[in-house]
């Protein structure tokens, strides 16, 4: 329990969105009287992380995933609940707290637009009180991890999104938080960017002991970093633990990418539904409750030319989709 | 604060650099800001030569008036003046958040990464208008009326900060944050001229009220007139209270920014 | 492209500018105040000497010219210079280039839209609020329908003058420092610190060869009758002199900035 670098407990917050409406007199009204309506985004969160966790939040835009995070950034203050994060109340000791977390927004730029975000970094040095060594050993240190050694030297607004990212996240560390907050962090990245930054923040964090939450819609951020996740929905937590239970408990369905050797093959099997189709090829859904993976690949091998066999798990996309509607079901 | 010094020290030294990054551009912006300062003291030529003036301001006393109106309003230009638009356009942009997660004082901060080295074209051509006018006027620098104007300035200088802040921390609550610019500048037009062509309420609002009379009126009567405390006391405790007031009005601000999620 | 198209366009000037329905809230209170200021001021120094007639005006006739001054300026008050170099930094030119209308044409129908809501909106209660409470006088038809004409004149002229400071932006990044000289010369040239009368004699003929007192000054007077009726015709024609001129300078600097543009290849 002392370990635990965030405490939630019972987070619940009430928004009041005052209605604007259009047209001049209804402007003049709204100075007098102003309807609003209240909405819940967050009715009762609870959780603790512990430190060294990376922890990715995932939810539908509106679900409450960023009042949450808002929350224990300090941005923002809840209605009603306990938040403790590495012994803090974020809102209340805010200057304090703020020194020990980073913070990356994904493509909403933090770094100088004009200048190289070497000189963001030497102004982040007075922000947050590091010392000159320190500064200059960690610095090079991460610039040598994330190869940017010329780049940093350039003005941001001449960086590609894929380097810029790279130097924010190097902004963010290098007051060595415990806690540092990833918001959408590969969005917009290619393939390569995206690999690397990822590497990074596993480096540091398996270095430093550095505890990471990430909000992201990407799944392979979800897959290369979280080992644990923490689904939100409608103001409510729906899923909190690892990516292996989340795939034991939901994964029903296997899926068997089949090339033949021949054309246009006829298949029929108990269990097996075909969801996609080539001139020599077949994706299928296997309903691992009705057959069995072996059995399947013994019918296919047996009666067909096969050239090739990939078995797979469906993307995790369809599994927090399905926990989405069952949630949603269950509201209903 | 030690820290806030460095933290400036470090804002100024990165808004140099952005201005070289359009070096055309700046001497052209510092050229433009003079051109427009001088407007003043033409105008004053030119009443001068077709009328009798002012009354209770010579020719050489309007001059220091405008000076020192240049001065003190070149003063808040560098400093503090950008701080409103700098916050509007992160509120609009929803970046605003970004300042929240930095450890230090957020009004601080803002105003400490307002410079615009601009505004020194201004505090330069007002400083020399005041020299100028002083020596034709006799008044000597080593006069404790001197001190007294040096004082009032300092506190001109405070009134707009203040004033800054005030409009920043509306801007939070009122959903057209323009028209508070605007608003806040046409009232700066008035104190463009003396006090006392104006009737007593007007008088009283700038001097009491929103007292940005501090910036032109009071520092160049203490240095033609000479300083009282009667005068000194008129000028210095509204600002104070203002400044009271608007930091007030600003931590309210945060607050109500910060329930909201903003 | 018909006159459809120019229409839709004005139309979202027009658009644009109901946005800014605070605005009219907020000239309702500026507009009086700035005539408020120089009311006071005029009248201190009127009070501190014995003229009764400071270069041709009294008292009244100087607030009266202030009214008119600010009337004018909901007229001639033209952002083209804003509005293209935010657009030229914003990357949208490019887009706007491949539109079947001029690009001048194009910033001139927008701001005829946006002038004429402010037009519509906010000139009439500021004449009235002249009339009531700055004895603003009446204008004989004749003067009046003159004056809306040299409005419109004076119009293009500040379009025209403004849109060739804006099209220094194809050469400069940033020009916010030429847009303050810009509006600092074209406010005090024309008159609208203080009467152009006020000049010395020599510099006011100087002024005759500059296009400045024809965006305000000059209009001024013609409502303020100042002019036989043939030297307001007269008036009438130098500014449409000007425009011509000016049309015609704007086409060769534009085609410059064009050529600047396209080999920039942004």
């Amino acid at each position: 329990m002392a370990d635990n670098v965030i405490h939630v407990k019972d987070l619940k917050k009430t928004f009041k969105t005052y209605k604007r409406e259009e047209g001049f007199f209804n402007a003049v009204k709204s100075l007098f009287k102003r309807e609003y309506t209240i909405k819940q985004a967050l009715k009762g969160v609870s959780f603790d992380i512990g430190e060294g966790e990376i922890v990715g939040f995932i939810g539908p835009n509106g679900a409450g995933k960023s009042t949450t995070i808002k929350a224990l950034a300090g941005v923002l203050f809840p209605s009603s609940g306990v938040v403790k994060t590495l012994g803090y109340t974020p809102w209340d000791e805010r200057t304090e707290y703020v020194k020990h977390i980073g913070v990356v927004f994904g493509q909403k730029p933090q770094l100088n637009w004009d200048l190289p975000p070497l000189d963001t970094y030497w102004l982040n040095k007075e922000l947050y009180d590091i010392p000159k060594d320190q500064f200059k050993k960690r610095l090079n240190r991460m610039i040598k991890l994330l190869d940017v050694e010329e780049i940093v030297k350039i003005p941001v607004r001449d960086l590609s999104l894929g380097e810029r990212m790279k130097c924010a996240l190097i902004s963010a560390l290098l007051h060595n938080p415990r806690l540092v907050f990833l918001d959408e962090p590969t969005i917009g990245l290619d393939v390569v960017a995206k690999d690397k930054l990822r590497d990074f923040v596993l480096e540091v964090n398996q270095k430093f002991k550095t505890t990471f939450i990430v909000t992201t819609h990407d799944m392979g951020d979800i897959e290369r970093l979280c080992k644990r996740i923490i689904i939100i929905n409608n103001g409510v937590i729906v899923y909190d633990g690892s990516i292996e239970k989340i795939k034991k408990e939901y994964l029903t369905h296997k899926h068997l990418d089949v090339t033949f050797n021949e054309m246009k093959q006829k298949f029929k099997l108990k269990g097996c539904r075909i969801v996609g189709r080539n001139d020599y090829e077949l994706k299928i859904e296997l309903d691992t409750k009705k057959q069995t993976v072996k059995n399947a690949i013994n019918h296919l091998i047996t009666n067909y030319d096969v050239a090739d066999i990939i078995v797979q798990d469906p993307p995790i996309e369809e599994i927090i989709k399905k926990i989405y509607k069952e949630h949603d079901g269950n509201q209903k | 604060m030690i820290k806030f010094i460095r933290i400036l020290k470090k804002a100024i030294g990165m808004s140099l650099a952005e201005e070289m990054a359009y070096k055309w551009n700046f001497y052209v912006k510092a050229f433009a800001c003079a051109i427009s300062d001088f407007v003043g003291p033409l105008l004053t030529l030119l009443i001068y030569t077709t009328s009798e003036g002012i009354p209770g301001w010579g020719f050489y006393e309007f001059l220091l008036f405008q000076g020192t109106l240049t001065l003190v309003f070149g003063l808040g230009h560098t400093f503090v003046m950008m701080m409103p638009y700098d916050i509007m356009s992160s509120v609009r942009l929803g970046e605003f958040d970004k300042y929240l997660v930095k450890p230090f004082n957020t009004l601080l901060y803002m105003l400490a990464t307002s410079f615009d080295m601009e505004g020194l074209a201004e505090v330069l051509v007002g400083i020399i208008i005041v020299a100028f006018s002083m020596f034709k006027l006799g008044i000597s620098v080593l006069s404790f009326d001197f001190l007294a104007f040096i004082v009032l300035v300092i506190a001109g200088f405070i009134m707009q900060a203040a004033a800054m802040t005030l409009i920043s921390a509306l801007s939070f609550i009122v959903v057209n944050s323009d028209a508070l610019v605007q608003l806040y500048f046409k009232i700066s037009d008035f104190v463009r001229y003396p006090l006392n062509v104006y009737n007593f309420g007007i008088r009283f609002f700038l001097t009491f009220m929103f007292p940005l009379a501090i910036s032109s009126f009071y520092p160049s009567i203490v240095l033609i007139q000479g300083a009282t405390p009667k005068i000194m006391l008129t000028a210095l405790i509204p600002i104070a209270v203002f400044l009271v007031v608007s930091v007030l009005l600003w931590n309210r601000a945060m607050k109500s920014y910060t329930s909201a999620g903003g | 492209m018909g006159i459809k198209s120019k229409w839709a366009l004005a139309k979202i000037g027009y658009k644009v500018g109901i946005k800014y329905r605070f605005h009219f809230i907020v000239s309702m209170i500026t507009v009086p105040l700035s005539v408020l200021i120089y009311y006071f001021l005029w009248k201190s120094i009127f009070s501190y000497t014995s003229q009764e007639i400071i270069r041709g005006f009294t008292l009244e006739g100087m607030v009266q010219y202030y009214v008119l001054s600010m009337i004018v300026g909901f007229f001639v008050w033209a952002d083209v210079d804003k509005w293209l170099s935010q657009d030229i930094k914003g990357g949208h030119v490019t887009g706007m280039l491949l539109q079947p209308m001029s690009l001048l044409c194009q910033y001139l129908v927008f701001e005829i839209g946006i002038n004429s809501l402010g037009i519509l909106i906010e000139m009439i209660p500021v004449f009235l609020i002249g009339f009531i409470f700055f004895g603003l006088k009446v204008a004989p038809l004749f003067n009046f329908t003159a004056f809306l004409v040299s409005v419109t004149l004076a119009f293009f002229l500040s379009f025209f003058l403004s849109w060739l400071v804006g099209l220094s932006a194809f050469w400069l990044q940033e020009i916010s420092g030429l847009r303050r000289v810009k509006r600092t010369l074209m406010v005090f040239l024309s008159g609208g610190m203080i009467p152009l009368t006020f000049f010395p004699e020599v510099v006011q003929k100087i002024f005759h060869f500059l296009p400045f007192e024809y965006i305000r000054y000059v209009p001024i007077k013609i409502y303020q009758a100042e002019y036989s009726p043939l030297m307001v015709l007269a008036q009438l024609g130098i500014q449409l002199a000007w425009i011509i001129g000016l049309y015609f300078v704007c086409k060769m600097v534009y085609s410059k900035a064009y050529k600047e543009f396209v080999g920039a290849g942004t």
